[in-house]
């Protein structure tokens, strides 16, 4: 019994994780840098839901959906504002103005919406006994949106013009940028998705716990070494290493004691990295 | 523009005018506003300075508001009064945002440029912590509401009192609250936090001491996805009761995903992680869950006049706390004849504790202290007598359980002892 516990527990992790885990894999894919700042689209993705939610008229499923929308159009235009400037300035421009970023975003939403603890109005619900498993309507919801939120995404990616171009881009940019991909337009894309995918991810996580101004700081490691184990880059590895983490963070508690387990994510992360030191799967979008 | 071989002398002059002006304006405004601007910042030299440093944001942010307003309060009454030797008090505020960084620069602003004797109101262990070494240094009394055992041992350097019971006090209630209502198993959850390891020991040593047992203590970290597994774990052993050591955003997930994975308890909860709005959004699954709150002295006529100022509508721990704090300070520099934070350092056992006639406010306790009287000062928190290590050494506990969304009063736990 207990074991089905956890695997319910592991599936809603993995899904909260794999998606902005999958935004930042995109970024560094097709960027080339580590944009720290995606897990605070998190906490914007939420606070949006939750503001638009409460207001009159507007239901749980549209709120979510506008929120995922908005704040991808913003990490579009924070990036075309912000860090379209320094394209060209190497490696180390993008990743400080990411982490700059964190701090104003994770501070704009504390501005607004203060330090209370919230949640969205969605009523809680009692669980779902099937075949043992514990499970409410929620948690199917988030397994099966984030699922689908992933095959999109795999889909955009290998069968669309802009799932190619970014691909190309990120195999080689140079050779790219001959073929004749403009790739302006391609960051847009990939940086509206990586903000959307962050804010459904945000959404989530406040469904299955609280909404506070630190959700998304919290969640910044955790999707780092999810992403660092995926292999950089490749966005099945990402969904993939959200499941082997967040799998082997609950079923540790069958060993170790509780406060471990955070502990537990950097040793699987450390064990694999020294067998495969690119990551789970080839770096490859 | 100038025209060729004009004599600069108009300019010149018209220069040195405007240069005189500008002096005097500035002069003038400068004479004008010295005073406002040094009143803002320093108390008059007949008044006497007293800080408010208080969590108007941040986790305490729900409490400070009212502890604030409760130290007015009970300046306006010692104003009233006359004041400590005749003088009034300037009370200067400052936020500490629950946070210790922040804490430390408003409490240096206090004690550098306003020159308070004395800084009270610190609700956050961790801020209480931070800001005590700058008031030893600097020969100012600091009092707080915060209740980590860490603060002991700063306490015994001296100059730091607190008017909230210790951890200690806290763990020995709930297992006092557990054994009065029959309860023999439990098991724990704690936050991997300072406090949660003293409250829980001393819970763990009082429940065990009385019969009870202690089935599992899981221990999760604040920034968990979820906390499904360590809930379950918790349930596993099938206890009577579980106790959550945790803050608000925690305990607030916890008790939701208990309830939707369908667990069904008895929670015994501090009364510092419950705050209104944990109760609106768990809705529920807070329903029938069990809060210790510090108590306060609710027939005492200052509790009954600080919540009829406040608004008698809501439960005034941390207020009382505050309301009591500020008139230990008055009464102190009445005592000592002095308004140095080292003179109220040397009183406030004194006039707070036995011996003495029992006094309930400000201006009782001034005109038997004016006669020459000892007085023993019993406030809106309790009786609050410090021990040499300016700790209260005893505190009463209520007990409160959630119905339909409110939180009701059920219970009193007297004199719990360490």
């Amino acid at each position: 019994m207990e074991l089905k516990f956890y695997l319910i527990s592991a599936l809603v992790e993995a899904s909260i994780w794999a998606l902005p885990a999958a935004g930042v894999t995109l970024i560094y894919g097709v960027l080339r840098y580590p944009n720290f700042a995606l897990s605070e689209y998190m906490t914007v993705g939420a606070y949006l839901a939750l503001a638009l939610a409460n207001l009159p008229g507007i239901t749980i499923w549209f709120a979510a959906a506008a929120a995922v929308v908005m704040t991808g159009i913003l990490a579009a235009a924070v990036d075309q504002a912000f860090f379209r400037p320094v394209r060209q300035a190497g490696a180390l421009p993008p990743i400080l103005l990411s982490l700059g970023l964190m701090l104003v975003l994770q501070n704009v939403v504390r501005f607004v919406w203060r330090n209370d603890v919230r949640e969205l109005p969605v009523p809680l619900v009692e669980p779902y006994e099937i075949a043992g498993f514990v499970i409410t309507s929620h948690q199917m919801a988030t397994i099966v949106c984030s699922l689908l939120a992933l095959f999109m995404l795999f889909f955009v990616l290998s069968r669309t013009r802009f799932g190619k171009a970014a691909r190309a881009i990120a195999n080689n940019p140079n050779l790219a940028l001959v073929a004749g991909v403009e790739p302006e337009p391609v960051y847009f894309g990939v940086l509206f998705v990586a903000g959307a995918l962050a804010a459904l991810g945000g959404i989530f996580l406040g469904l299955a716990s609280t909404i506070t101004p630190l959700i998304g700081w919290q969640t910044l490691i955790p999707i780092f070494a999810v992403a660092i184990l995926g292999g950089l880059g490749n966005v099945l590895g990402a969904a993939s290493a959200a499941l082997v983490l967040a799998a082997a963070s609950e079923y540790s508690l069958l060993v170790v004691q509780a406060s471990y387990k955070p502990a537990v994510s950097f040793v699987v992360l450390a064990l694999v990295l020294l067998v495969r030191p690119s990551g789970l799967l080839r770096s490859n979008l | 523009m100038t025209r060729r071989g004009t004599s600069h002398r108009p300019q010149e002059q018209l220069a040195t005018r405007r240069r005189l002006l500008q002096m005097a304006g500035g002069t003038a405004a400068g004479l004008i506003l010295t005073p406002r601007v040094w009143s803002s910042v320093s108390a008059q030299a007949s008044e006497i300075a007293l800080g408010a440093l208080m969590p108007l944001s941040g986790s305490g942010g729900s409490f400070g508001q009212d502890m604030l307003k409760a130290a007015q309060f009970a300046v306006e009454e010692i104003n009233g009064a006359g004041g400590p030797l005749g003088r009034k008090i300037h009370l200067f505020q400052e936020n500490d945002e629950t946070n210790a960084e922040a804490a430390v620069r408003a409490a240096k602003k206090l004690i550098d440029i306003n020159k308070v004797s004395a800084v009270f109101g610190t609700w956050a262990s961790s801020v209480t912590l931070a800001v005590a070494p700058l008031c030893q240094e600097n020969k100012v009394v600091e009092m707080s509401t915060s209740g980590s055992s860490k603060i002991t041992a700063i306490q015994k350097k001296g100059f730091v009192f607190r008017t909230e019971p210790d951890d200690l006090l806290f763990g020995r209630a709930y297992a006092e609250c557990a054994i009065q209502y029959g309860w023999k198993t439990a098991a724990v959850l704690g936050l991997n936090v300072p406090f949660t390891a003293s409250t829980v020991e001393a819970f763990r040593e009082r429940f065990e001491a009385k019969g009870g047992k202690v089935l599992s203590i899981t221990t999760y970290n604040e920034n968990q996805t979820t906390f499904r597994s360590e809930v379950l774990k918790a349930f596993a052993s099938k206890p009577d009761f579980i106790h959550i050591s945790g803050y608000d955003a925690d305990t607030e997930s916890i008790l939701k995903v208990a309830y939707e994975s369908g667990l069904k308890t008895k929670w015994l909860l501090p009364g510092f992680a419950v705050t209104d709005s944990v109760i609106k959004n768990a809705g529920p699954a807070i329903e029938g869950a069990y809060l210790i709150e510090e108590g306060v002295a609710e027939d005492s006529p200052a509790y009954l006049r600080l919540a009829k100022r406040l608004g008698g509508d809501r439960y005034y721990s941390y207020a009382a706390q505050t309301y009591d704090q500020a008139n230990l300070l008055a009464l102190a520099i009445e005592a000592a004849k002095k308004a140095d934070g080292a003179a109220i350092n040397g009183k406030l056992r004194e006039i707070s504790g036995p011996p003495g006639e029992k006094v309930t406010s400000f201006a009782a306790g001034a005109a038997l202290l004016r006669q020459g009287k000892k007085i023993d000062y019993d406030g809106a928190s309790g009786p609050i007598d410090f021990n040499e290590d300016g700790n209260i050494a005893k505190a009463n506990f209520r007990i409160s359980q959630i119905k339909q969304g409110k939180s009701t009063p059920v219970g009193l736990l007297k004199d719990v002892l360490f």
